[in-house]
């Protein structure tokens, strides 16, 4: 059980971050983090109904490095355009 | 068959990209995508098979619509660059997979497969863009780890990563309700349509016409495969939300595609009501009109700017060009459902669905929040008949799908028996 409590507070560690960080990178830091609690979860599940589960691990890995490259892009792109990272000044757009 | 020639199609074009001119390469990707079209056609009504690729009803229909939206876009966009129409090829491809698949993992990488590309694509226009796709990216990377989680949580429970496997307790309960926050995420459902408004306010019209259709449409698919088998709690509130807060927001808005995003919101809680019988053949319906009013509504816009369109600027355009402003007459219309039109039955279809499930109280809320929206739809109908100095520079070939599409809506409502066993023998 104890992997399980501790995927639990990874989880909650990564939305804690998410919900009081105010600079994207952080943000997007805090929501890998929720990721990879979800991959300690599934491997400890894979020890009570078999394999399948640190399979669907690996698969995350890659797609999460798959966002890393977007979402870092887009981040690089941001700072060029306005020299700053932070959330809260991106409120052009309201209504 | 599909997936194998979309995803062909795509690998080939992407080393050609950098051989071929920017007009050809429009051409190659919407002949691959009409081979993707062609390809579901030819085995229409026969369910195919691949380990956990399977190609049924709902998966047919639901990639259709993904298809034509991903058309449409690349028809309707104006760019000097290839990558823009291999993004929109990428998208497409993710749907699909998106929309035959009940393995969750699987589900996960056709989510991201689908999200990457639009996240890229809501950037195309720098400033106002790049805040829209930030804010895009950020929460939509949030709604795929609680999408992730809900899958362990799932494995967890059931032993089982395939959705739809029974379970019970807590655990299971919370699994589906991660779930369904991770798609409800992708087709805007209260409270977590937060990014809709300024994601496609900030967006190129062409592409926010992909989100409101493909995006949807796919995971609409999705949702069907796994909350519709699990009777959630939570989602009578979700449904109440998204009509409540889509319908009296989109009241005060003075942008078109402001508005029309507050729309999909509660249009996407409509089409939630389908999901308590699980009846694919009435969401597929609803689905299908609702891509086609609002692709026509996003395509006149598009014409009359590639950029921000407040709804004073739409005043006149049936005077300057009257095929684009029936377009955005009728397509408001059958948003609003007026008897006459396609969007009348499919929104007649999923309120029966829901009077079957025995949810009266959401039925009558879903009837009222209806009829209040009547006031903003047809601002939005009746704006393009006022005085007026619209501006609009048309091309041809997007005037006459305008009103090929218009057309369609009409017939489609008056004779909406005709279509429904093909949607139901896919």
């Amino acid at each position: 059980m104890s992997y399980l409590f501790a995927s639990a507070l990874l989880f909650a560690l990564g939305v804690y971050g998410v919900l009081t960080r105010r600079t994207a990178i952080l943000v997007f830091l805090s929501i890998e983090l929720m990721l990879n609690a979800a991959n300690l979860s599934l491997i400890g599940f894979a020890r009570a109904h078999g394999l399948e589960g640190q399979v669907a691990a690996l698969m995350v890995i890659a797609i999460a490095a798959a966002e890393v490259a977007v979402g870092l892009g887009l981040i690089v792109a941001i700072f060029r355009h306005r020299e700053s990272t932070a959330v809260d000044d991106l409120s052009e757009l309201r209504g | 068959m599909t997936l194998l020639v979309l995803a062909a199609v795509s690998v080939v074009l992407t080393l050609l990209g950098f051989f071929v001119s920017v007009p050809a390469f429009k051409r190659l990707t919407i002949l691959g995508l009409s081979l993707g079209l062609l390809a579901l056609f030819a085995t229409w009504g026969r369910p195919e098979a691949f380990g956990p690729y399977q190609v049924d009803g709902v998966s047919r229909v639901f990639t259709l619509l993904a298809l034509l939206g991903a058309l449409w876009t690349v028809g309707l966009v104006r760019t000097r660059r290839f990558e823009f129409y291999l993004l929109v090829l990428y998208a497409a491809t993710g749907m699909h997979l998106l929309a035959s698949t009940k393995h969750l993992v699987l589900m996960l990488v056709a989510l991201e497969a689908l999200s990457l590309p639009l996240y890229a694509l809501a950037t195309w226009r720098r400033g106002a863009g790049l805040e829209a796709a930030l804010k895009y990216f950020l929460l939509g990377a949030l709604a795929a780890a609680f999408f992730l989680y809900g899958t362990a949580l799932f494995y967890g429970a059931t032993g089982s990563l395939l959705a739809g496997t029974p379970g019970e307790g807590p655990l299971y309960a919370l699994a589906v309700g991660l779930l369904l926050v991770g798609l409800g995420f992708k087709v805007a459902l209260a409270p977590f349509h937060f990014w809709t408004p300024d994601v496609y306010q900030g967006s190129p019209t062409p592409v926010v016409l992909f989100m409101a259709t493909g995006v949807k449409a796919a995971a609409f698919a999705a949702l069907l495969r796994v909350v519709a088998p699990a009777s959630l709690e939570a989602l009578p509130l979700l449904i109440a939300l998204s009509v409540l807060l889509g319908n009296l927001a989109a009241l005060s808005q003075k942008e078109a595609k402001r508005l029309l995003a507050y729309s999909s919101i509660a249009h996407a809680g409509y089409m939630a009501l389908a999901l308590y019988t699980g009846n694919a053949q009435a969401l597929g319906f609803y689905l299908l009109t609702y891509v086609l009013a609002t692709g026509l509504a996003f395509a006149v816009l598009s014409e009359v700017s590639p950029d921000q369109v407040p709804l004073e600027s739409l005043k006149g355009l049936f005077h300057k060009d009257p095929l684009l402003g029936l377009g955005l007459f009728v397509a408001a219309l059958s948003l609003l459902g007026l008897p006459p039109l396609a969007g009348f039955w499919g929104k007649y279809l999923v309120f029966t669905e829901a009077a079957r499930a025995g949810q009266w109280g959401l039925l009558v809320l879903a009837l009222l929040t209806s009829a209040v929206s009547a006031y903003y739809y047809l601002g939005l109908a009746l704006a393009v008949f006022q005085k007026g100095e619209a501006m609009a520079a048309p091309r041809p070939l997007a005037r006459s799908v305008a009103f090929l599409v218009a057309l369609f809506l009409l017939l489609l409502g008056l004779f909406p028996g005709s279509l429904l066993p093909a949607l139901a023998a896919g």
